[in-house]
């Protein structure tokens, strides 16, 4: 008598993927529930070098591709700039004589600066407003970073804060510190997606709340009476006159009893390379 | 294919912290339905969320529950290909 072979039972091969997508599940949850931050201090470690050695690389590319650029669309470059440069100049002299004003009053009211052992400042310069920041080079920005971050160079090595402000040009602050690891850490923009942020309109000080929308991009909802105008600046509610962005459009439509405005950060994210971190 | 696997690996894991998110997402597509059980996708999830989203608890491992979601259904998707 013959009998048949039995066929193999192959069930754990079949469903080896769902055992393994369990265990992988079971993991994340067990090591984010033990360390929060553990897994992203490993992948910043991971990623540093990877991020010094392609800063380095694309700053090198960048010189080669001026070699194959025209001269004459170098030239015009340099012109457009030039004067650019100028006008910009020129803006800052009046900028300097508005920003002794603005420290003039705060002094007369009782605001001025801090000096960095926390006592009043009563200094003869106005008490300019001195703070305490540190440079960091932006290793990843948008939109090769997710969630609207950035990578800095800087952590716990150059004793980074969490919720330390990152600021361009020490008037723009783009956002905050999120997490700080060894020596990176990651800032996340207020302009990141859904995220709300407490601001001002600059020239009426009325309060507004920005919506992120990222890439730099903000909205706001305001009733159709309140007065906003293309070109405002919005900042940041406090005494520090912190720019967060500048209206660039605003959609009215008169059946609505609210008017959408439409806001962006005033630097360009893609070509951010260095930025302050201030407490 | 083994070495073919380990290159992509490589060109993605590069990609992570160096290139345009678009062109190591296109890769891990291609990887997932082109090589058999593609595990990697669902590291590739997992560090794009741990470099660049902050926790709050669970929230923001989106992309690690995208890659996970990818994974399991380019089974069924690839029993109804005649490609395979």
């Amino acid at each position: 008598m013959t009998y048949l072979l039995q066929s193999k039972k192959n069930w754990p091969k079949k469903y080896a993927p769902l055992i393994v997508v369990g265990v992988f599940i079971f993991i994340v949850v067990v090591i984010t529930f033990i360390s929060p931050s553990f897994l992203g201090r490993v992948s910043n470690s991971i990623g540093l070098p990877f991020w010094h050695s392609g800063g380095f690389l694309f700053d090198k590319v960048s010189d080669l591709k001026a070699f194959t650029s025209s001269r004459f669309i170098l030239l015009e470059t340099n012109k457009s700039l030039q004067a650019q440069l100028t006008e910009t100049q020129i803006r800052l002299l009046a900028f300097s004589v508005i920003e002794k004003e603005n420290s003039d009053l705060k002094k007369a009211w009782g605001r001025s600066g801090e000096s960095k052992d926390g006592s009043e400042d009563g200094s003869e310069d106005g008490g300019k407003n001195e703070v305490n920041s540190i440079l960091a080079y932006v290793l990843v920005k948008p939109p090769q970073s997710f969630y609207d971050t950035l990578i800095l160079d800087v952590g716990q090595d150059k004793n980074i804060n969490k919720g330390s402000k990152i600021i361009v040009a020490n008037t723009v602050v783009l956002g905050t510190i999120d997490e700080v690891f060894g020596k990176t850490s990651r800032a996340k923009l207020f302009s990141s997606a859904d995220l709300e942020t407490l601001a001002t309109i600059d020239r009426n000080s009325l309060p507004v709340t920005l919506i992120g929308k990222g890439a730099g991009n903000f909205e706001i909802q305001v009733p159709q009476e309140v007065d906003i105008v293309f070109g405002d600046t919005i900042i940041l509610s406090g005494i520090k006159q912190e720019i967060v962005a500048t209206v660039f459009e605003i959609e009215s439509i008169p059946s609505n009893s609210f008017k959408r405005v439409f806001c962006k950060v005033p630097v360009n994210i893609d070509e951010l390379r260095f930025v302050s971190i201030a407490d | 294919m083994l070495f073919l696997r380990i290159f992509v690996d490589i060109v993605i894991l590069i990609g992570i912290f160096l290139f345009p998110a678009w062109i190591f997402i296109i890769l891990s597509l291609i990887g997932v339905f082109y090589f058999h059980r593609y595990y990697e996708i669902l590291l590739v999830g997992l560090m794009v969320d741990s470099l660049y989203n902050s926790h709050i608890l669970f929230s923001g491992f989106f992309y690690t529950i995208t890659s996970i979601l990818i994974f399991l259904i380019s089974f069924e998707i690839k029993k109804r290909l005649k490609f395979y």
